[in-house]
């Protein structure tokens, strides 16, 4: 099938009553994440989860792609109105577009803001229909020893991406895989670190820890908001209309932008914070002015809001072709195809065709309907992110627990979500990243069993991994990154003792 | 030793301590041999590899903490009180879950949380009711969700 072929599959499979609702819900639940501090994109598809079952499996994950890049879009109204950014991708707009807001310019930044979202999410989009196929058809050769070259390469640049400390987030690591070698093992059936405890032999599931983390762990933290009010940038609705010159300045970065997003969101970790930072690095060394930026510079907010549009698309890739999540939010769409009897990876498009091109399609419409959203009714999307946390939080420990419940009828998955609530509240405060440990959960599986699987093959011959092209390579680099600190305390001890 | 009582030093302690737990518990797994690896290989591996990594944390946790001599503290007082009633409500919440039920649960939860976050009482009752109103008509009603009734129905 051929990419215009299964984009009007895929269109023909939207256009229909109940995807096309759930493809609105889900871009506005989107929205309202974005729009309130503290809940991010994958916190809330964790908590929405229950609300696709019974649903198939396209309904399903329309409604929670939706809420993902819904939320990047939302993200930027509070950044500008209340300098508060809603997530952590719209972090970067608070430094221009606030300022933009204080010299009572908050119309063009929202409106450029939501029209660039709009542009890089479709060249996201475009990119990922015609990059994920043929990489899907290069993954049905994989083997063993690729899935477990690339599993390890994710894990190692994730970790060197994420968090202040690279030991912090290699032990983080570590540690979810360690957690996710509890029950059964899948290869020879003995019980590992189960005990007495005989729920332990279904393993820790990974949804009540991501629900723990992200979830409780943020209501604990909010304990410390009780009392702080905001303040809200007002503006007219005719400032929405971006002039000819807040366009001919941006249009630019909002192409790069899309591009940076997309090739960023190609590679493992935190892409849609991270490409929001390259965007804003790379639009201010190429600015003729670069000393607006920090002031209110447009280009400064057009850029990092289309790079995190666009890296929603690149961080699909690796999902759909693969079948490997490369950050928590698409781990929490492997989880949502899973319950849903999908198998996502090479045969996804070939086996479910339908699904693959619905979630593509949805994309497209959803990014038109966050257009019209975002733009007439941003003030009151605005007002949503003046709820105080008390009433907001409270909520949340509902839907929480409601979440966690729902995917095994589990009470003891309740109490991992506890115990991981209060995990992610210390590490909030201790600056510890939770990305490292979810991936490690989610891969480490796939990482044991294909390094298992590949000694067994190779019948011990370890350097037989370097000896097929595509392992050899992906290794190579994956042991380069986890050296890298040490390279580059060497490297800098050479150079040092080479100056005068 | 009040520089040891900080997180920054506890969390990789923590972490230290479970590490070893689990190479112990690794006993009594099969490591195979390197060309025949076993259930026990890769926690093996791992399970050395986090007790290096927490070790090393450790360690430059101490050696931070002698050159501090001002600690900040991170939580304060009325907050961890706060913190811990509510980590109290929500492990009360999981127990009473199989007797109460989920309705009842959900109204008491709401009720709890919102008074420790210092909300009115009149609004307390309102969220609480609506909450648990909007949660029952989605999760219940529509979804069919299987969630405990209560142990007297």
């Amino acid at each position: 099938m051929s990419p215009w072929e299964g984009i009007l599959t895929g269109f023909s499979t939207i256009m229909q009553l109940e995807p096309f609702f759930f493809c609105f819900l889900g871009v506005l639940i989107g929205t309202l994440v974005g729009v309130l501090p503290g809940l991010g994109p994958t916190g809330a598809c964790a908590l929405l989860l229950p609300l696709t079952f019974g649903r198939d499996a396209t309904t399903a994950l329309v409604m929670l792609c939706g809420i993902y890049y819904g939320a990047m879009y939302g993200g930027s109204t509070t950044s500008i109105l209340v300098n508060v950014p809603g997530e952590a991708a719209s972090v970067v707009t608070c430094i221009d577009g606030h300022q933009m807001a204080l010299k009572g310019r908050a119309g063009p930044a929202l409106s450029i803001s939501g029209i660039g979202s709009c542009i890089a999410g479709t060249m996201g989009i475009f990119f990922l229909m015609l990059v994920a196929p043929p990489l899907a058809r290069a993954a049905l050769k994989f083997g063993p020893p690729e899935y477990f070259a690339i599993s390890l390469l994710g894990l190692l640049v994730l970790s060197r991406l994420t968090g202040k400390s690279p030991i912090k987030s290699y032990t983080m690591v570590f540690a979810g895989i360690a957690l996710a070698t509890v029950g059964i093992d899948p290869i020879s059936g003995h019980l590992r670190f189960v005990g007495s405890f005989k729920k332990l032999l279904e393993g820790i599931d990974f949804m009540p820890v991501i629900m723990g983390l992200y979830g409780i762990g943020e209501v604990l933290a909010s304990v410390r908001e009780i009392g702080v009010t905001r303040e809200l940038k007002k503006f007219r609705l005719r400032d929405l209309i971006p002039t000819r010159v807040d366009m001919k300045e941006s249009i630019v970065p909002i192409f790069r932008g899309g591009i940076i997003g997309f090739l960023i969101g190609l590679l493992p970790g935190p892409a849609t914070i991270i490409s929001t930072f390259v965007s804003y690095g790379v639009e201010r060394k190429l600015s003729k002015r670069p000393e607006e930026f920090g002031k209110g510079a447009i280009a400064g907010v057009a850029g990092p809001e289309s790079a995190n549009n666009g890296a929603t698309g690149g961080a699909l890739v690796p999902l759909l072709s693969l079948g490997i999540p490369f950050s928590p939010m698409p781990a929490i769409l492997l989880a949502a195809f899973m319950i849903h009897g999908v198998l996502p990876g090479p045969t996804l498009i070939k086996n479910h065709p339908t699904v693959f091109w619905g979630i593509i399609a949805s994309m497209y419409i959803g990014n038109i309907m966050l257009l019209i959203l975002n733009l007439p009714l941003v003030s009151i999307f605005a007002r949503v992110a003046l709820i105080p946390s008390r009433i907001l939080m409270p909520i949340v420990i509902v839907f929480c627990f409601l979440g966690a419940f729902a995917v095994r009828n589990s009470i003891f998955d309740l109490y991992i979500m506890i115990i991981f609530g209060i995990i992610g509240y210390l590490f909030r405060l201790e600056d510890y990243d939770p990305s490292p440990l979810v991936l490690g959960i989610i891969i480490g599986p796939v990482l044991e069993n294909s390094l298992r699987q590949s000694i067994v093959i190779f019948r011990g011959d370890y350097f037989k991994f370097f000896m097929r092209p595509l392992s050899g390579i992906i290794i190579t680099i994956a042991i380069l990154v986890f050296l890298s600190p040490l390279i580059k305390i060497l490297f800098f001890r050479k150079s040092r003792k080479r100056l005068p | 030793m009040k520089s040891l009582a900080r997180l920054s030093f506890l969390i990789p302690a923590g972490t230290f301590v479970i590490s070893i737990l689990y190479l112990v518990e690794c006993l009594d797994l099969n490591f195979g041999t390197t060309s025949e690896p076993k259930e026990g290989f890769v926690p093996y591996i791992v399970g050395s590899l986090i007790f290096v990594g927490s070790f090393v944390l450790m360690i430059d946790a101490i050696l931070k903490g002698r050159k501090m001599t001002i600690y900040p503290q991170k939580v304060g007082r009325g907050e961890l009180k706060n913190i811990l009633m509510l980590i109290g409500i929500l492990v009360g919440y999981v127990l009473l879950l199989p007797i109460l039920g989920f309705v009842i649960c959900i109204f008491l939860l709401i009720v709890a949380s919102t008074k420790i976050m210092g909300v009115r009482w009149m609004t307390i009752i309102l969220l609480a009711v609506s909450t648990t109103v909007v949660s029952y008509l989605i999760f219940i009603y529509w979804l069919h969700v299987p969630l405990p009734s209560s142990f007297f129905m």
